[in-house]
């Protein structure tokens, strides 16, 4: 399958689905990443990484209540699936064997 | 809080514009969410600055398209699969009467088909058993005769073939065969009980190098067929002479002009199947008749002119064939005195069979026509069926509206209902299909006795037919279903459910379309079918075989004037024996030696005429009640009759005088034979006593030509026994007896004339049954298709009928209303079938010089035959519906 590699950006999207639990949804998702990275991100590029991530079978969704503050639209409500998880343990576990292999002397310099 | 911002319009709607429908309301969602917090925050300016960008933002391409389907919310394809059982065979319980109407006319059509088809295809593969048939051709040649006229014998001499493969390298094999002393006596144990064979073939020892010719038994047939004494028997004729004893080491003998031949059996070979043109009973190597071949100093065998030998040649793949033709032609102007008008003819193996026009053919040619007429009716009752299931699918529509109007909204595709309908109809093909099957066996002894084919059961086995199978199944299921299934599926969910479906005349016309396509098809079948009959009804009351259940025919052996003095005296000791004759093989077919003779009459002009000839002895004329015009006719009284000849009408006006002028007239009749290697000419003259009225002695296919009929017995095949009332098992008894006293020797074979005028006609008469039988299941699926549309009609318009009645209309006029449409249906498919069958009919009758008269009377008859079934079976279901009690109708609602 071709994508099931996860970009640094998907990886943040993912982690703050997770972190957001059952109330992640766009608006959510971005307020969220905004706050932890300090970045400003884009609402677009939020969508288009959800929607992509879903379809790599990393995240379900679901529509949720209609809401007078959505303008009477619904959200989707994002979880992170099994394989989702997986991708993120996998993420994770490349840096931490590739940190361990870093040379001592150049974090110290840092 | 201050009043309530919304986005701006413009942007919005751009978003919808560009956004496809599954991402909008998430989108448009989030959008608004984040438009009420800035507009908090940064104010209405800055939030609608920021709506505009992110709209812009979300109208990539990306979402322009749905989504692909990573999750399928469909059912698994199992519960797909058992749904889709579950609703076809409720539907086809549900109306049980047209499922019985489309399985009945479906597993009847394809029953027949597959017959046609095995025929067709039993028929356009002849001879292709044997190995390498596709670079096998057989060596004929077209020469020209004295008076100029062309002919073509399918044999050749025995050294041309030999020849040519010394001087081609490309002629890899060659063999020829010959059937000399056809018919011949072969006895085993004790002369008395003598056969008379007439497929003893007389081979080179390189048969099995071009023909196939697998054993039945053990050995090795190119061993034995290399020893002269040895010979190979057929299975059935093997059981013919030894029953169940071994075959194997015993002995036969072949008689021919006096001398005997012993042979050993020295292997049984399988019948040949029904598709090879010659179907040896016995093979034996040539050279042992070598004493016959070798009488008078000749070599028959080895000859450069005597064409004698059917000669087959198997080239390498690619070989120019004009190459081969040209190096022939060569040949021919070498060693032959004739060269310039004697050119070689090669006939692919595949195609012998359907040569025409040569003689000394070993089988009745096929006619390829008769493959396209069989071909073509097959494909029209396969249609039919197809049109009944296609009428019935779209007539019960409206039942099945509903379910498909229910299903839609549930968000079936319509590539799925279209699968559905479609299944549906593969799987009451597939039922059809089983029926078939059955239907198959069950015919197909009745199959086989009609064409004299022997097929058995295991052809369904065969790869073809199990393609066959697979491309009806498929055909047949695409073409009953794909109308009713577009046509199904495309019904309008709101509409039907509403039930303000309007069906409109769409599919109305189609059905009554269908109906008259089916009228038409049946009208011209029948017409046909009649026509067929009556043209062999026709040919057999043609003038010689009115006298035919009489006429007994026996084959002579050699023929022996005393004996056969001494016979009809004894064998007219009974009172029913009327007349005995001996004379040519009667009726006439082009394999009949002694075909004609040249005739040159001085006193009238130097044209040389080629006439027919019919030699028979002096109670010919009476035996066969030839009708005198001028003249006498030949008399055993009359010394110098035994030279004379009579004509028949024809030759007369050819001659260009009246008969009475012809009287008294010498032909003066040039014979040519080989002897010595050289050709003598013998002359001999004939006076004219009498002249005939002109008689059929040949097919009808024919025109009568020219005849001269005179009394030279020697050359005489048959006796003709003519007999009169009398008990005829009894009559042939004495026959038997009488034949015992004067030929002891010679088996009495013996024939009814009209069983071999029966055989000339054979293929008409094989098309005509086939015709007949086809016709019936064409009217029948008709019928089927007919009735299942008129209980439809009457089913729908039943709360129509039940209003009427209340309103006082009578049954009469209920039936008159439901039948007139059916009327009208039938009255234009007459208008459209009868020039059709005009037509088919009037190129049929062109093969035949002399045709029954049909004149057009019974056009009417058949419409009216047809009329008569429609109404009947549409009135039928009328009449129930018409006779109902309108209050069971009306009740609901």
């Amino acid at each position: 399958m071709k994508g099931t590699y996860l970009g640094e950006f998907e990886e943040i999207v993912l982690l703050a689905v997770g972190i957001l639990r059952d109330g992640a949804y766009g608006v959510s998702i971005r307020q969220e990443i905004e706050d932890q990275t300090t970045r400003n991100v884009n609402i677009g590029a939020v969508h288009t990484a959800l929607h992509r991530l879903e379809d790599k079978g990393y995240l379900s969704s679901q529509f949720g209540e209609a809401e007078e503050v959505r303008g009477g639209k619904r959200k989707r409500l994002f979880t992170l699936t099994a394989t989702g998880i997986k991708a993120l343990r996998d993420a994770q576990a490349i840096r931490k064997q590739m940190w361990s292999q870093l040379p001592k002397i150049l974090l110290q310099q840092g | 809080m201050a009043m309530k911002h919304t986005p701006p319009a413009l942007a919005k709607r751009l978003l919808q514009w560009f956004c496809h429908a599954e991402f909008i309301e998430e989108i448009e969602g989030d959008l608004y969410e984040m438009f009420q917090q800035r507009m908090e925050k940064e104010g209405l300016f800055k939030a609608r600055l920021h709506y505009y960008r992110d709209v812009l933002d979300a109208t990539n391409l990306y979402r322009s398209q749905p989504r692909k389907k990573s999750h399928n919310k469909t059912l698994p394809l199992r519960d797909q699969l058992k749904h889709f059982f579950t609703i076809a065979t409720r539907n086809m319980i549900r109306s049980r009467s047209s499922t019985a109407i489309n399985l009945c006319g479906l597993a009847v059509s394809l029953a027949s088909f597959l017959f046609i088809a095995l025929y067709i295809v039993d028929e356009t593969t002849y001879d292709t058993f044997h190995p390498d048939a596709a670079n096998t051709y057989r060596i004929s040649y077209s020469f020209k005769s004295f008076d100029g006229k062309e002919g073509k014998d399918s044999r050749a001499a025995g050294l041309w073939s030999v020849t040519l493969k010394e001087m081609m390298p490309e002629v890899r094999h060659v063999t020829r065969f010959s059937r000399f002393g056809w018919p011949g006596n072969v006895w085993t144990g004790s002369p008395d009980n003598v056969y008379v064979e007439q497929k003893f073939f007389w081979v080179d020892s390189t048969f099995t190098d071009i023909f196939s010719l697998p054993l039945a038994s053990i050995g090795d047939a190119s061993r034995i067929l290399r020893n002269p004494q040895e010979v190979i028997l057929s299975e059935t004729t093997a059981r013919r002479y030894f029953g169940d004893k071994d075959p194997i080491g015993q002995s036969i003998t072949y008689a021919r002009d006096g001398m005997s031949f012993v042979f050993t059996v020295g292997a049984v070979m399988k019948d040949f199947p029904s598709n090879a043109h010659f179907k040896p009973d016995f093979i034996a190597n040539c050279v042992a008749l070598n004493p016959l071949w070798k009488r008078n100093d000749e070599d028959r065998i080895n000859s450069w002119r005597d064409s004698f030998s059917y000669s087959f040649i198997n080239v390498e793949p690619g070989t120019d064939m004009n190459k081969v033709s040209k190096t022939l032609q060569q040949i021919f102007d070498k060693n032959l005195e004739f060269a310039k008008t004697t050119h070689p003819i090669l006939i692919p193996l595949h195609d012998v069979h359907f040569t025409t026009g040569f003689l000394f053919e070993l089988d009745t040619p096929g006619d390829k026509t008769h493959l396209y007429i069989f071909g073509s009716i097959g494909l029209l009752i396969l249609v039919m069926a197809c049109i009944n299931y296609m009428n019935l699918a779209t007539a019960r529509s409206i039942r099945r509206s509903k379910e498909v109007g229910l299903r839609k909204t549930l968000g079936v595709s319509k590539a799925m209902l279209v699968t559905q309908f479609l299944g549906e109809s593969f799987l009451m093909t597939g039922i059809a299909m089983v029926l078939a099957m059955i239907l198959f066996a069950v015919f197909l002894s009745t199959f086989n006795m009609l064409t004299l084919k022997n097929f058995d059961l295991l052809v369904v086995g065969q790869n073809k037919t199990l393609y066959l199978l697979l491309i009806l199944f498929v055909t047949v299921g695409i073409l009953a279903g794909s109308y009713p299934a577009f046509y199904l599926s495309g019904f309008r969910p709101v509409e039907v459910l509403k039930g303000t479906l309007v069906t409109g005349r769409g599919p109305e016309n189609f059905r009554k379309v269908l109906v008259i396509l089916q009228i038409c098809i049946t009208l011209v079948l029948l017409t046909g079918t009649y026509v067929i009959q009556r043209q062999l009804a026709f040919i057999d009351h043609t003038r010689l075989s009115e006298h035919k259940d009489e006429v007994v025919t026996v084959r002579l052996g050699q023929f022996n004037a005393d004996k056969m003095a001494a016979y009809k005296q004894i064998a007219k000791q009974d009172p029913h024996v009327k007349e005995i004759s001996t004379g040519p093989h009667l009726p006439r077919r082009e394999t009949f030696s002694n075909l004609q003779r040249s005739m040159k009459f001085d006193a009238l002009s130097q044209t040389i005429y080629s006439w027919d000839q019919l030699d028979g002895d002096f109670d010919f004329s009476s035996l066969f009640g030839l009708e005198l015009v001028a003249g006498r006719s030949l008399s055993a009284d009359n010394p110098a009759d035994s030279s004379a000849i009579l004509l028949n009408e024809k030759a007369v006006k050819e001659l260009g005088i009246t008969p009475e002028k012809a009287l008294g007239l010498e032909a003066e009749e040039v014979t040519f034979f080989e002897k010595q290697g050289g050709m003598e000419r013998l002359v001999t003259r004939h006076k004219v006593i009498g002249v005939v009225k002109d008689f059929n002695y040949a097919s009808v296919r024919l025109p009568i030509a020219p005849v001269a009929i005179g009394a030279k017995s020697a050359a005489s095949e048959m006796m003709y026994v003519k007999l009169e009332g009398g008990n005829i098992p009894e009559l042939i008894q004495h026959l038997v007896q009488s034949w015992k006293q004067v030929y002891p020797a010679t088996p009495f074979q013996y024939w009814f004339m009209d069983e071999e005028f029966g055989r000339l006609y054979q293929t008409e008469r094989q098309m005509g049954q086939i015709i007949t039988y086809l016709a019936g299941v064409a009217i029948l699926i008709a019928c089927l298709g007919l009735f299942g549309l008129a209980s439809f009609t009457a089913e729908q318009k039943v709360k129509e009928i039940g209003i009427r009645k209340v309103m006082g209309a009578s049954t009469g006029q209920i039936l008159l209303l439901l039948t007139s449409r059916y009327i009208k249906l039938a009255a234009i498919a007459f208008l459209i079938g009868i020039p059709v069958a005009f037509i088919s009919i009037h190129l049929w009758m062109e093969t035949f010089v002399y045709k029954a008269a049909l004149g057009l009377g019974f056009y009417i008859v058949i419409c009216l035959v047809i009329m008569v079934i429609v109404i009947v079976t549409v009135g039928l279901e009328s009449f129930r519906a018409a006779r109902a009690n309108p209050s069971d109708s009306m009740r609901h609602e």
